[in-house]
């Protein structure tokens, strides 16, 4: 059966289309990982920082640390069971971020606990949100939602505003989390 | 020039293909997910997948994930190769068009 130009141009399309929902759903399966992953410890942290407001910096510089040190340990892992060599360019995207985050709010500025703690999350749904734009509306959503809570929280929750961020930020990851876990592929 | 292959050209066929050429080598994918790519009916998705498997351009493996069955597809070797030979073959067609005016 021979094809025509029409059917060959309209075949294309359709692999295309095809091929970027899979794709998608590929990279929200491993983002689920790294979202329970980072729900977790920021959650954590929060609460911790709520607990013993003194330790607010090694506490941070700990959770950092472990979310980094974890996402790197599973990129290895997965590259291993796929016998490619790992890639680290997440890894040092992170570290650029952070240390472009700790320069500015830690050294160039002088901002209070309270603002810091509504800051980062912002700065980090910020780029979740220019991700989601190439990548995927629900980073989209996501992003906007948990920046949307953080500055409600910021003005509104008074005393219990670290606690409200543990479930705001470390709880919408989570959440998300397992929600991409649901409908994204995962591998193997 | 490559050839047309009709086994795959199908319009649902050549979705379950897509889909499953996006995946990284020896990755599978879930029965129901797949049916949710492609746009497809439980009865279509199968019978089609039956025709590619017949090919030898999937693999079909029926599993328990606890006591829920499971049924998980990927493309084999030769699957991807001839994918790939079409959608070269669906460029070249497209190309002899010339740049569109």
């Amino acid at each position: 059966m021979a094809i025509d130009q029409e059917s060959a141009a309209s075949s294309l399309s359709d692999v295309e289309r095809v091929q970027k929902r899979t794709l998608e759903l590929v990279r929200y399966s491993y983002a689920s990982r790294y979202q329970l992953v980072w729900g977790v410890l920021v959650a954590l942290g929060y609460i911790a920082q709520y607990l013993r407001p003194e330790s607010g910096i090694s506490i941070w510089a700990a959770v950092i640390f472990a979310g980094i040190v974890g996402g790197a340990v599973f990129r290895i892992g997965r590259s291993r069971i796929r016998g490619q060599p790992a890639d680290y360019r997440w890894v040092w995207g992170q570290v650029a971020v952070v240390a472009f985050g700790l320069l500015w709010t830690g050294v160039f500025t002088d901002a209070t606990p309270r603002q810091l703690s509504a800051l980062w999350p912002s700065f980090f749904m910020f780029w979740m949100v220019i991700f989601g734009i190439f990548f995927g509306r629900f980073y989209v959503i996501l992003g906007l939602v948990v920046s949307v809570l953080t500055a409600i929280v910021y003005l509104w929750s008074g005393d219990l505003f670290l606690p409200c961020m543990a479930v705001i930020v470390g709880g919408g990851l989570i959440a998300s989390g397992l929600y991409l876990r649901r409908i994204g592929l995962g591998s193997r | 020039m490559s050839g047309n292959n009709d086994i795959i050209h199908q319009a649902v066929r050549l979705r379950i293909m897509a889909s499953l050429n996006a995946l990284a080598g020896g990755d599978a994918i879930e029965f129901t997910k797949l049916r949710s790519l492609v746009e497809t009916t439980d009865g279509n998705l199968g019978s089609h997948l039956d025709a590619l498997e017949r090919a030898g351009y999937v693999a079909i493996e029926k599993r328990f994930a606890g006591k829920k069955p499971q049924t998980r597809i990927k493309a084999t070797p030769s699957g991807r190769r001839a994918f790939s030979e079409h959608v070269a073959y669906l460029r070249e067609i497209l190309d002899q068009a010339g740049p569109a005016a």
